[in-house]
């Protein structure tokens, strides 16, 4: 499973991609764990941006919900963006919608953690990097 | 569970067999290269068979030989013949003008049948006419004067202090021809001197038949301190008029020995091997039809002619290469043929060098096949390069009389074979039997795991609540069925009554499955339930509150758990109840109208968020109605091709039921029926829990 990251000033943004189900959850965790750790650049916040996520399970709830406390524990913040229909109705139902913040894309998650962070991501944009 | 290997790798197995393989082969590739004399027996015997499937054509007979044969002596009288006889015989035949004559005979003592022995015992008058006559040795010798002659010599093992004539020999690359590897006589044997003195040449009739077999024939050979020519050589030396016979030598061993112009190539030792024929007829002529006159002149005229005893009891008789009882004689002449004809086996120096070559192919070949391939098919592999060198040595023995030795090859090839199969059946047994005890061990362990997760279920399963506990309860039905995906589940359920007005229901479902999940659902149904003890009734969300704290306390593995939590007022219908991350349980109305979600009173699931406050909420049953209470292993239970049950297929399945079956129990078996033919055998990945309270009113009977 590929787990993209990137770092904008002090928000990382993280991309999973497919199912996170018993089958890969252990790589999700083992991906982004790391990143929130002390001492790295997520000091604002965590953003994971699932436009790429079909499905997830209650074991890859865990990892948000591990990754929630984590980011807590700092005064950071975790926020979820681009969810696709079933991704949301399983959010809605175990009601990680109120243990995560939910936006409609990056940006907008970035604008309401960091504004230092969506300013670096819009400069990066008109470079044309990602 | 992961099972130690039960020795190395293959890779190190095979390789320690090919290393014990490849050290065999390298002791049998330097024992066929340097030849030692005990292998020798295998090697002739195959040279043997090569002679016996091939035997030599004869094209040319340079050779006769007169045959003091039965008949002769049954004419002449009895063995020895007086030597007047032996000298008339010579005469006869020189008068055919032979190339050469040699008589295989040996004669050390004068003989005793001479006139002038006869003397002793004879009248005197007869003495005196005996006395007038010659000696009969003088009359043999007169002959053998008269003739292009040679005698015998023969080896003895003890020095007999005979004085021997013998040709000049010229040794060529070598200064000191006591060096040379020759075969050596202390002794010899020759005739007496007047006779001995009269010859032409001399010749060594002695014939070297090891193990009883001839097979190689010495060229020279020293005698009492004196290069002898072979019977055969010194014959075509005075056939040829030759004055010395030149042995050429290259550093310590012999290169070959030249009559006049002509080489002949051999062994180091001088000796050579001579490619026998059968024994022919035609080479022999009867003694007295040559002294009678009645031989045929072609015979004799310009031959080598060998003058030998073959009658009974009389000849030497040697077993040949070919397994046949031949006389001396006839095999100096099959030599004679053989160096006429230039048919000589030869047995080149690098030929061992090649039989080693050959050891170290097959086996190398053996070695690396053996341990990799079936037997079958090692042993066919082994078999074809065995035949392959079976047949170059055949057709270089057919086309060219080269001698190469494929028996010791083949037989070593066979023996690294046999080696290798027997090492790598061996190992291979090792390592199944190895293997068997892991399986044995693997199978103990996991009938022991079996055993444990059994009685895990047992206890899990016997600590969920029976619908029977409520069977005395008329205003309430509850039903409920749990399927674990694996031996135990994550799910759980629990009801019972608070006190006699108060029903406390929970349903939840652990993230995760298996062991763990188990033991997290054990610990969490117990806390609820102790939570629902404890809260002020009928708060739910007091409850909920308290029970995800006490949860979260020790909750290391960080496990989190959806619950939906309820207490209904058995007399009013009143549901209290707090939903934590579950999925929305569905209301069932009576009527057989369409069944309706319960959203509200929620937070998120229990451990989650640390010292969440839940809210509850609360609705008001109608009688008959049902609340159907179910974990994801239902909404998210998938088909073979993986599309989802989906609480959409839930809904709809619930608005079909009819009002009349809408009992608590029979609701439970409708939702699992249609799961299963849903899914249709795909096989489960989750828990599925199903909990159906239904309320029939304060004044139900049951």
């Amino acid at each position: 499973m590929d787990i993209a990251h990137h770092a904008y000033a002090d928000v990382v943004v993280v991309t999973p991609a497919g199912r996170l189900d018993h089958t890969n959850a252990g790589d999700f965790e083992r991906a982004l764990l790391p990143l929130l750790e002390p001492g790295g650049r997520a000091t604002a916040g965590v953003v994971l941006d699932f436009a790429g996520v079909d499905y997830i399970s209650s074991v890859g709830l865990r990892v948000l919900m591990i990754a929630g406390k984590t980011m807590r524990a700092r005064n950071a913040r975790i926020a979820v963006t681009g969810l696709q229909p079933i991704v949301a109705e399983i959010f809605a139902i175990s009601r990680f919608n109120g243990v995560v913040e939910i936006f409609a894309d990056v940006p907008a998650a970035l604008a309401a953690i960091s504004p230092a962070a969506a300013a670096a991501r819009a400069a990066g944009a008109k470079d044309g990097g990602a | 569970m992961t099972a130690a290997a039960p020795h190395d790798a293959p890779a190190a197995r095979i390789g320690r067999i090919r290393l014990a393989g490849a050290l065999l082969v390298a002791g049998l590739t330097g024992l066929v290269a340097l030849a030692p004399a005990w292998t020798a027996p295998l090697r002739e015997a195959w040279f043997d068979a090569l002679q016996r499937a091939r035997p030599r054509a004869v094209h040319t007979m340079p050779a006769t030989i007169v045959e003091i044969d039965a008949r002769s002596l049954a004419a002449i009288g009895r063995w020895p013949w007086p030597r007047s006889v032996l000298a008339d015989l010579v005469e006869r035949i020189a008068a055919q003008q032979p190339a050469a004559l040699a008589l295989d005979i040996l004669m050390p003592e004068p003989d005793p049948l001479s006139p002038e022995r006869l003397l002793r015992d004879a009248t005197p008058a007869a003495a005196a006419a005996l006395a007038a006559l010659p000696a009969n040795d003088t009359l043999l010798a007169r002959a053998l004067a008269a003739a292009p002659s040679v005698l015998a010599v023969a080896g003895m093992p003890e020095p007999t202090g005979v004085t021997l004539r013998a040709p000049s020999f010229v040794v060529q690359g070598s200064d000191d021809a006591a060096s040379l590897p020759l075969l050596r006589y202390p002794g010899a044997l020759a005739s007496v001197e007047p006779i001995n003195a009269a010859a032409a040449g001399w010749g060594l009739v002695s014939v070297d038949a090891r193990d009883g077999v001839v097979r190689r024939l010495p060229l020279v050979a020293e005698v009492g301190g004196t290069l002898v020519p072979a019977l055969a050589v010194e014959m075509v030396r005075v056939a040829a008029r030759a004055r010395a016979l030149r042995l050429v030598a290259r550093g310590a061993a012999v290169h070959g020995l030249a009559i006049g112009e002509a080489l002949v190539a051999t062994e180091p030792d001088a000796h050579v091997r001579v490619h026998f024929s059968p024994r022919h007829a035609a080479r022999f002529v009867s003694a007295v039809d040559v002294l009678q006159g009645r031989a045929d002149a072609a015979a004799l005229r310009q031959k080598l002619v060998l003058v030998a005893a073959t009658g009974l009891g009389l000849g030497d008789y040697h077993v040949t290469a070919l397994g046949e009882r031949m006389p001396g004689a006839e095999i100096h002449a099959q030599l004679l043929e053989s160096l006429f004809d230039g048919t000589l086996l030869r047995r080149p120096p690098w030929a061992a060098l090649v039989e080693a070559a050959a050891v170290a192919l097959l086996g190398a070949l053996v070695v690396w096949t053996t341990p990799l391939w079936t037997p079958r098919a090692a042993a066919a592999v082994a078999l074809g390069s065995v035949a392959g060198v079976l047949a170059v040595a055949w057709g270089a023995f057919a086309a060219q009389r080269l001698l190469l030795d494929a028996a010791t090859p083949a037989a070593g090839a066979a023996l690294a074979f046999g080696a290798m199969l027997v090492m790598t059946l061996g190992e291979a047994t090792r390592h199944r039997r190895a293997l068997e005890r892991v399986v044995q061990r693997q199978r103990e362990h996991a009938a022991r795991v079996a055993g444990e997760l059994d009685a895990a279920r047992r206890i899990q399963m016997a600590s969920l609540p029976h619908a029977a506990l409520l069977a005395d309860e008329p205003r309430v039905d509850v039903a409920a069925a749990m399927q674990t995906a694996r031996e135990v589940g994550g799910d759980l359920y629990d009801f019972f009554r608070l006190d006699g007005r108060h029903l406390f229901f929970l349903i939840g479902d652990v993230a995760g499955k298996g062991l763990p999940a188990s033991i997290f659902m054990a610990v969490s149904k117990a806390l609820c339930k102790s939570a629902a003890l404890r809260a002020g009734l009928p708060d739910a969300g007091e409850l909920m509150s308290t029970a995800n704290a006490e949860i979260s306390r020790d909750n290391r593995e960080l496990l989190f758990v959806s619950a939906f939590a309820g207490v209904l007022d058995l007399d009013t219908g009143v549901l209290a109840y707090c939903n934590a991350g579950h999925d929305n349980p569905l209301r069932l109305p009576a009527d057989g109208s369409a069944p309706v979600r319960v959203t509200d009173g929620d937070g998120p699931p229990l451990c989650v968020v640390d010292g969440h406050a839940y809210r509850g909420a609360t609705l008001r049953m109608q009688p008959g109605e049902a609340l159907c209470l179910v974990t994801d292993g239902v909404s998210e239970a998938h088909d073979r091709d993986g599309a989802l049950y989906g609480s959409a297929r839930l809904e709809t399945l619930l608005r079909a039921l009819p009002a009349g079956s809408r009992d608590a129990s029979a609701i439970v078996e409708a939702i699992r029926d249609g799961v299963a033919s849903f899914v249709r055998g795909a096989e489960a990945s989750d828990d599925l829990t199903v909990l159906v309270v239904r309320w029939r009113g304060r004044d139900a009977r049951a």
